[in-house]
């Protein structure tokens, strides 16, 4: 849906990193990218390589229903 | 027992603790993740949410956002003096924001400039025809009653012993085993480079055919990792949790427990 405010497994906050980590992945590797955002164990990378961003999606939909109403 | 400080970059400290057993190690591991106190947003009114996240989602996204917090200048709610909140235990934040865009912590306006929320946290994404407006009301908090509270993540290891017996060949087997590159060949022997960076795996002595390398961890030195969530400085949330330890063995040794 949204990337989670934080890891689920140890805590640290990792959506204040996500933006920069979509806009620079494209040009960069995302090891790379990852490593120097200073997200280090696996628990936080987990969280932003399997994030699946749903939200525009629902986002279309709520407001295309909207107007049948 | 001694602590060096040998690495602090931001965010982040680490340190070595020497001359200690296990269960103090561990006590101070639990003290800083569980006790020292932080803010966070613990009741959040809406006037208005036309977005596709649930109230209840945008509520607990933002109980997450570490606000940055001066301890001297706030009291727990249940110690204050006051009846039912005040400004020395409550901070109140407002957020409202109209459609499209992404809305971010920064857009999360704080009543007080010395308690405001972390930078660049996505909360929530709106269409064109969709806003959010709401109150929302930060208190302080442990780590223990729940994670929004939680003041950093912390962990230690022992410190790595690594040793190497004549027995060596200088074959380089461990050097490509090691995933941390912590041993090298120098000058036709084979050395350690970077001890503290062994994560104690033995991968090199699993390859080493005469069994020359012995690694092992020592049992009365640590090296911790601490990485705050952005609400205290490292180093601040280090002495906090050390004095709450402090504290609370006083409080034991007062009863005549230790
Ligand atoms: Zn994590
Ligand atoms: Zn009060």
């Amino acid at each position: 849906m949204i990337i989670p405010v934080r890891c689920f497994s140890c805590g640290a906050v990792v959506a204040d990193k996500y933006e920069a980590f979509l806009e620079r992945k494209e040009s960069e590797d995302p090891k790379d990218v990852l490593d120097s955002l200073g997200v280090k164990r696996y628990c936080c990378r987990r969280m932003i390589l399997s994030n699946a961003d749903l939200l525009d999606e629902v986002i279309e939909f709520d407001e295309k229903s909207l107007k049948f109403k | 027992m001694g602590v060096e400080i040998i690495g602090e970059n931001g965010g982040s400290l680490s340190f070595v603790l020497s001359d200690a057993s296990v269960s103090l190690a561990n006590a101070i591991r639990r003290t800083v993740i569980g006790e020292v106190p932080t803010l966070a947003i613990d009741e959040v009114e809406f006037y208005d949410n036309t977005s596709s996240l649930y109230d209840e989602i945008i509520a607990h996204r933002l109980s997450l956002v570490p606000i940055v917090t001066d301890l001297s200048l706030l009291n727990f709610k249940d110690e204050c003096s006051c009846e039912d909140g005040c400004p020395s235990c409550e901070v109140e934040l407002s957020l409202k924001k109209k459609g499209p865009g992404m809305v971010r912590s920064d857009d999360l306006k704080s009543s007080n400039k010395n308690f405001a929320p972390i930078p660049g946290v996505l909360l929530a994404k709106l269409g064109k025809t969709q806003e959010i407006d709401l109150k929302a009301r930060a208190v302080l908090g442990r780590g223990c009653d729940n994670t929004r509270w939680q003041a950093a993540v912390m962990g230690y290891k022992y410190y790595p012993v690594i040793s190497i017996s004549d027995d060596c060949t200088v074959c380089g087997d461990c050097v490509k085993a090691c995933p941390r590159s912590v041993l090298a060949v120098k000058a036709d022997k084979l050395t350690v480079v970077s001890e503290r960076d062994c994560i104690l795996c033995r991968a090199c002595s699993d390859v080493c055919e005469p069994g020359a390398i012995k690694v092992d961890g020592d049992e009365h030195r640590f090296i911790y990792e601490l990485e705050t969530t952005g609400s205290l400085k490292p180093r601040e949330v280090l002495s906090k949790a050390l004095d709450i330890l402090k504290e609370k063995a006083d409080e034991l040794s007062s009863k005549g427990m230790i």
